[in-house]
């Protein structure tokens, strides 16, 4: 039941849901520690696509096409949250180069 | 072949009449994407002078549209679209205040986007997207169409943040936004993808009936919750998740920091009641605690960072927090008083927060914001009904009677006293009373003298119109609260086994 089979080979569901989870992890840390705006928007990606696989994987697993309905929707998603973000960080590109969020400091108090 | 099997069977079993009839469940949001549709093919065909006026009555005639569309649903509405999305009246309710938010957002802005020579279209456009997102959460019904409305609100606040595109902070708040929401949006998307891998379904109430008596030990759930619940506490502003808020407030143009303000806040409200009370009541106790820590963290952070803060738009950005730890107190209690408490002060929170950043609005010069505290200096000698409308915005947020937010406060204490989080409605009162402190201090400025030399403020029609509006109703509705309650009770969903003693 919870075997997955990909040509001859049987792999554990498992497998899947540690890798994803591996990815969503190398995401977050990704997020935490890098600076620069457009490696953190790369990293979201990442996240979004390790729970994509997360899904889908459930979705097998499960017998249930839900999973795989919302894997689509959220690759729709994450197309349109890619093509505003990459709008509003060319948009802050022409004024000024960001290499580092934290030059984002205007804001405080 | 299991899911292709399921696929045709219900493409030989929807009809004609199945879609007419789902579709009328959904009409509120169908008629605010027809609107934003009309409006953005006018665009571009229509002179640029007249742009500005036209996409606005296109709003506010789809928003119109939408409220009485909402309205009639109410008591008639069903599950639709394979249980998809629901008209229940908890959903109407919110259907109904995201169509009067947009309406008075409208209203505001209009004048401060000729003001500062912004696109109208283009920001009207935008606030009908996020606003449809606004009430996709409200009517969903499913892990998947609350992660679709949170993300159509969500991206069309992101471009709105940034809307002033040649100030540098409008820039930096739309970049701040963007990364920590996408960044949020990950954690609730993992969550659902872990609740849903757990129960096997993303419809609400089935996971709701998935749960046994052994939900309490499932890692996977308990996983999916906590992921869920720190991406909500992030669209809520709640601390510990809170970094973001202030910032984004500040660098957003004035009418965008009024209109999220209230509308993110209300969304991501509504489905954590949907998702945490309706669809997972049995494990209550679990997502209590969750939330309970969130709520006095909010309550302590919020109110005690607003005190030093200079920028009226960053003291009401900590004060959003705090009143995030109180409607958080509604949540935790749960049941239907609870949840009518909850409802309740998110429309008090509508009138008041909204009111008191419109007049924030008004202050702005065309080449910027003005929200030093110090700019509200005299305020009611240069327009004695902003200055007292502000005032009592500010009393009724700090929670004095007889305004509508004590009254809100008092429901949403009471039913947290009754459901025995009795500590957590200390911490709230003793943190209500530090609240007064940045408040007054806020209606101190309002009545200082100034000098006379300091010109009249002169005030836009229909911006005039919706202060006045909110600030009748900030003392109406604290005065009669019955009706406002009445049809919040009327929207609590009704949830059996939470609470109730």
């Amino acid at each position: 039941m919870s075997d997955i089979t990909i040509g001859n080979e049987h792999l554990d569901a498992s497998w899947f849901l540690i890798l994803a989870a591996l990815l969503f992890i190398i995401g977050a840390i990704g997020i935490l520690i890098r600076r620069n705006p457009l490696v953190i928007l790369v990293c979201i990606e990442l996240m979004l696509n390790a729970v994509n696989l997360t899904l889908v994987t459930f979705s097998r697993q499960l017998q249930n096409s839900e999973g795989q309905l919302f894997a689509l929707m959220s690759i729709t998603v994450a197309a349109a949250e890619a093509v505003v973000g990459l709008g509003i960080l060319v948009d802050i590109f022409k004024d000024r180069e960001v290499e580092d969020v934290d030059e984002l400091s205007e804001l405080r108090g | 072949m299991v899911l292709i099997a399921a696929a045709t069977a219900y493409a030989v079993n929807y009809s004609a009449d199945q879609a007419w009839s789902d579709l009328q469940q959904i009409s509120p949001i169908a008629i605010v994407v027809v609107a934003l549709l009309v409006a953005m093919v006018l665009d571009l065909v229509l002179p640029r002078r007249a742009q500005g006026p036209v996409s606005a009555a296109i709003t506010v005639i789809g928003l119109l549209g939408s409220l009485v569309a909402a309205l009639a649903l109410i008591d008639r509405g069903h599950t639709a679209y394979y249980q998809f999305a629901v008209a229940d009246n908890f959903a109407v309710f919110f259907d109904v205040l995201f169509a009067v938010l947009g309406i008075l957002a409208v209203a505001v802005s209009h004048a401060y986007l000729a003001r500062r020579n912004f696109l109208q279209a283009e920001f009207y456009v935008l606030l009908l997207a996020a606003t449809a997102g606004q009430m996709v959460i409200a009517q969903a019904n499913s892990l998947v169409s609350i992660f679709l409305g949170l993300e159509l609100l969500s991206i069309a606040l992101y471009v709105m943040s940034g809307f002033a595109r040649k100030d540098f902070r409008s820039q930096e708040a739309a970049v701040k936004y963007l990364l920590m929401g996408g960044f949020a949006s990950a954690f609730v998307l993992y969550g659902m993808a872990l609740v849903y891998g757990a129960t096997g379904t993303t419809l609400i109430p089935a996971i709701a009936k998935s749960l046994g008596p052994g939900a309490g030990t499932n890692a996977l759930l308990l996983l999916g919750i906590l992921l869920m619940g720190v991406g909500f506490a992030f669209k809520v502003s709640a601390a510990p998740f809170q970094m973001w808020t202030p910032d984004v407030y500040e660098g957003a143009p004035m009418p965008v920091t009024a209109f999220m303000s209230v509308g993110t806040k209300a969304a991501a409200f509504a489905m954590i009641v949907r998702v945490f009370a309706t669809g997972l009541p049995s494990l209550n106790g679990e997502w209590a605690a969750l939330l309970a820590f969130v709520a006095a963290a909010s309550l302590i952070v919020g109110n005690v960072a607003a005190i030093a803060q200079t920028s009226v738009k960053r003291l009401l950005a900590y004060s959003g927090i705090a009143q995030a730890g109180y409607v958080l107190v509604g949540v935790i209690a749960g049941g239907a008083d609870g949840q009518a408490s909850v409802l309740f002060y998110l429309a008090a929170y509508l009138v008041m927060n909204f009111g008191a950043f419109a007049i924030m609005v008004v202050l702005a010069r065309p080449e910027g914001d003005r929200d030093r505290i110090g700019d509200l200096d005299g305020l009611v000698y240069r327009n004695p009904v902003l200055g007292v409308l502000m005032t009592v915005f500010m009393l009724s947020l700090a929670g004095f009677p007889p305004s509508v937010g004590f009254m809100g406060k008092f429901f949403l204490f009471a039913a947290g006293v009754h459901h025995g989080y009795t500590w957590l409605v200390i911490l709230a009162v003793l943190m209500s009373v530090v609240s007064v402190y940045y408040y007054v201090r806020v209606v101190v400025h309002v009545w200082t003298p100034v000098d006379a030399a300091e010109r009249r403020l002169r005030l836009p029609a229909a911006a005039g119109l919706a202060i006045v509006a909110a600030g009748v109703l900030s003392v109406a509705l604290g005065i009669v609260p019955a009706a406002l309650f009445g049809l919040a009770q009327a929207g609590a969903v009704p949830v059996a086994g939470v609470g109730g003693g």
